[in-house]
């Protein structure tokens, strides 16, 4: 873990509020990020970040610092929307979502390219419609950049399990977004013995 | 970039959702905080519970209590450790001269040898614990896998007849079976194939027998009667399983592979076919209740691969493979003895392709050697000497070629041949630096000569061959290419295409190879090896007719084996496979060391070198070896692990 959060960890649990707020200027808009995006609307994500981080408060005494913050953070994140959706309402998502087209219209990025932005449209929508483990792994591993490791941890899974799952994602994205499979398929490699100079 | 990085290089640039402005102001108002007790005080309350002087007597309690405690504790420790994955390196393995990528060497069964072929055509043996290494034979087809027999007390083993550094076939005399004890061998099989394994009863070998197109089978063969039982058209890795009554192999279907069981009699045959990726190297635990394999999960990244293990029980696969190690792909397994170790090699090889300034008129080098470039594969000049042309693998697999000027060798252009898969040892560029002559493999399995425009990258099939061709070398006037193959010299005309051998090698252990023009263009001149080393050239006319001697050593170690002919056709430089760079001029007299580049390090070799146009310089390639041996014990999950 990074030393300095480590610090900031140390000094929040000392009742330290200075180092709660860089932890909060820190990761706070990840774990909107990540709320928002699981949950459809800006309401119900910041509701969900507010719950997040006081479940962060009350219980970082019991932080032992054995994974990293940002994965236990994410952990608490996961389970908070976990809980939302069995209570019901949550279960109901707002289609469709304007933020990404606003985001993307106000801020290109690496999407400035038309057919990029097409690609990266239909990718999100496919991601949306995966089913919940699936959709859990893209959340965490891509748009969150977590680690697979990070990630299992979150999830609570083996990290074959989350290696899996990426890779039945790849193979539903890549089929819905009607890639042809050979294309991605290399030739299979046969063991032969080296020559002189390869 | 494929489709699946640029699906995954999307996700990762996903837009990410801004956070509202007034959310960190209503999180700022929801901190609260907890002081966390010192950890420290419930100790000190207890050793001093009167909150002054720590009790003697309470302190005395407490070792008493942490030595009952910790001393039963510590020793379930190491027993439990012991059920953890250990690892122990073989020092004295890295000393032996193994062929880089090399997966042949084994184990013996109580783990205290490790048997492998070098590259100075040796069967050798390493104690493990003392790194004594210890030639059992020579004259062995190197680069080949060694088999131990059960009982460890004999080795199987490819006797040689063939060049493997120049000449790609591969031409193993027979199978033989060399006595540990008594050095003695006897021969398993006339007609070899490649071992893999052999049963414990010593009568049942498993391996790969390779056509003449070079294309694998893996074959069941009885040594007593010779009857074969093909079980795939293909590489297929086949060991037996410790109680000999059955056998594993993979084969792999539309990118996937497919594990099987069967018996050894073919009674019972199962396939486990869902692994998501590619399987290799399929290994038995020494109990037989596991099959142990690395496996590459397709979609995730194709570098990455775990050690996987999938339980047998009699003559079934039972449940699913389970993720034993991870990220095993910088290892290269070779065996798992009776003892428990599975032992693999880590490491790479570096290198790259350098130059050397020569006086053009003693023959003697001029300056230290210069790096041109890292890596590389095959490299020939151009007809002015100004340029050199490399041949490399690009990322996604496909062959181009790297233009890059003599002197400073920066790269100046690169040139993509998709079409051509493989290149074997020795292109050349042609005197009117129009067209690359290279022998190698194209897509559809199309093998033989090819020509490579260098302006365009087109490719023209010359002469199909059933194999690929090596050492190719044009005549001065551009009429004609000659190449080695199967032992024997050939030269063709680029009128007609049509091959004829202009020498070829009389007896069994004879070989022809590595031929080059001489600056006449009347004759060619090539290498003469009877037995491992060469210690001739000689030189044929191009109509076959009249052979004479170019040029012998008297030391025939000193091995003339990868050579080139000067332009004036007065000197060879050679490599013999060392640190040493060597030239001998062809009007007698002795060899001189032209380079030795052991100062680029302990685990160097030269190899390949090639003289300039205009005699003024060689290039040469560099090897550097950097592998470390070990052997793992315990990796089985520990659950797994006691249920043996």
């Amino acid at each position: 873990m990074d030393s300095r959060i480590k610090h900031l960890c140390r000094r929040a649990k000392s009742a330290d509020k200075n180092a709660a707020c860089e932890l909060l200027e820190i990761y706070h808009a990840d774990v909107f990020a990540y709320l928002r995006r699981l949950c459809g609307n800006r309401q119900d994500a910041e509701d969900l970040t507010q719950q997040t981080f006081l479940k962060v408060w009350s219980s970082l005494d019991g932080f032992s610092g054995r994974s990293e913050f940002s994965t236990w953070l994410h952990r608490i994140a996961h389970n908070t929307y976990i809980d939302w959706r069995r209570r019901g309402p949550g279960g109901v998502r707002n289609y469709p979502d304007p933020w990404w087209g606003e985001c993307i219209d106000t801020n290109p990025g690496p999407f400035a390219d038309v057919a990029d932005r097409q690609m990266a449209q239909r990718l999100y929508d496919a991601v949306d419609q995966l089913d919940d483990d699936k959709k859990h792994v893209v959340h965490l591993h891509y748009y969150q950049q977590l680690s697979i490791r990070q990630t299992a941890r979150v999830l609570n899974v083996a990290t074959s399990t989350v290696k899996y799952r990426l890779r039945e994602v790849l193979r539903i994205l890549r089929t819905r977004l009607g890639v042809e499979e050979n294309e991605l398929n290399g030739a299979p490699t046969i063991p032969i013995a080296n020559g002189e100079t390869t | 970039m494929n489709t699946e990085e640029r699906i995954e290089q999307c996700l990762r640039a996903a837009p990410k959702p801004p956070a509202p402005n007034d959310l960190m102001n209503k999180l700022r108002k929801d901190i609260i905080l907890k002081e966390v007790e010192a950890r420290g005080s419930a100790l000190r309350r207890w050793f001093a519970p009167s909150g002054e002087q720590v009790s003697r007597w309470r302190v005395s309690v407490a070792a008493a209590i942490a030595m009952m405690v910790l001393l039963p504790l510590s020793y379930g420790a190491s027993q439990l450790i012991k059920r953890f994955s250990t690892i122990s390196q073989l020092p004295g393995v890295s000393k032996a001269k193994f062929p880089w990528g090399y997966d042949g060497a084994a184990l013996s069964p109580d783990g205290r040898y490790f048997a492998g072929t070098t590259m100075s055509f040796e069967l050798v043996v390493i104690d493990t614990s003392t790194g004594e290494q210890r030639k059992l034979t020579e004259n062995c087809f190197w680069g080949t896998p060694v088999v131990w027999s059960t009982d460890g007390s004999e080795i199987a083993y490819l006797s040689r007849h063939g060049d493997w550094h120049t000449d790609m076939g591969r031409q193993p005399s027979s199978l033989l079976a060399l006595s540990f004890r008594t050095g003695k061998t006897r021969i398993l099989m006339e007609d070899p194939l490649w071992p893999e394994d052999w049963s414990s009863d010593g009568k049942l070998i498993l391996g790969e027998k390779i056509s003449k197109a070079g294309l694998g089978a893996a074959v069941l063969v009885n040594l007593e009667d010779k009857e074969e039982t093909v079980l795939a058209k293909e590489w297929a890795s086949a060991r037996f399983a410790p109680n000999a009554r059955s056998l594993s192999y993979i084969t792999k279907e539309a990118n996937r592979s497919i594990l099987h069981l069967r018996t050894v009699d073919g009674t019972n045959h199962v396939q486990y076919v869902d692994f998501p990726g590619t399987i290799d190297k399929p290994l038995w635990s020494p109990d037989g209740t596991y099959v142990v394999f690395t496996g590459t999960q397709m979609g995730i990244d194709r570098q990455h691969k775990d050690l996987w293990a999938l339980r047998v029980e009699g003559d079934r696969f039972i449940g699913l493979p389970l993720p034993v190690t991870p990220n095993v792909e910088q290892m290269q397994f070779f065996n798992w003895s009776q003892n428990g170790q599975l032992a693999y090699v880590t490491g790479f090889q570096l290198g790259g392709i350098y130059t050397l300034p020569v006086d053009a008129r003693t023959g003697k080098a001029g300056g230290p050697p210069r790096q041109l470039m890292l890596g590389g594969d095959q490299c020939c000049w151009s007809p002015d000497g100004k340029q050199i042309a490399f041949w490399q693998k690009q990322e996604g697999g496909e062959g181009a070629f790297i233009f890059v000027p003599a002197g400073s060798g920066e790269r100046v252009r690169t040139l993509s041949v998709a079409e051509i898969t493989g290149v074997s040892p020795g292109m050349a560029w042609s005197p009117d630096g129009r067209l690359i002559a290279c022998g190698g493999t194209a897509k559809q399995k199309r093998r033989g000569v090819f020509l490579i425009a260098v302006e365009t990258g087109d490719v023209r099939l010359l002469a199909p061959l059933e194999r690929a061709p090596n050492s190719l070398t044009w005549s001065p006037d551009g009429k004609a290419i000659a190449y080695g193959q199967n032992n024997g010299v050939y030269v063709v005309n680029m009128e007609d295409g049509k091959p004829r051998q202009i020498a070829s090698p009389t007896e069994k252990e004879e070989i022809f190879n590595r031929p080059f023009f001489v600056p006449d263009g009347g004759s060619v001149a090539y290498a003469h090896l009877k037995g491992p080393n060469c210690d001739t050239v000689l030189a044929t006319t191009i109509d076959g007719k009249e052979t004479r001697e170019i040029c012998r050593v008297k030391d025939a170690k000193l091995n003339m084996r990868v050579f080139s002919l000067s332009p004036d056709g007065r000197r060879i430089v050679f490599t013999p496979g060392d640190e040493k760079i060597w030239c001998a001029a062809t009007d007698g007299g002795e060899p001189f060391l032209m380079a030795d580049i052991s100062d680029l390090g302990e685990t160097v070799f030269a190899f390949g070198a090639e003289w300039s146009p205009k005699g003024d310089a060689i290039s040469f390639k560099v090897g550097r070896q950097e592998y470390q041996y070990w052997v793992m014990e315990d990796f089985l999950p520990a659950a797994e692990a006691s249920r043996q």
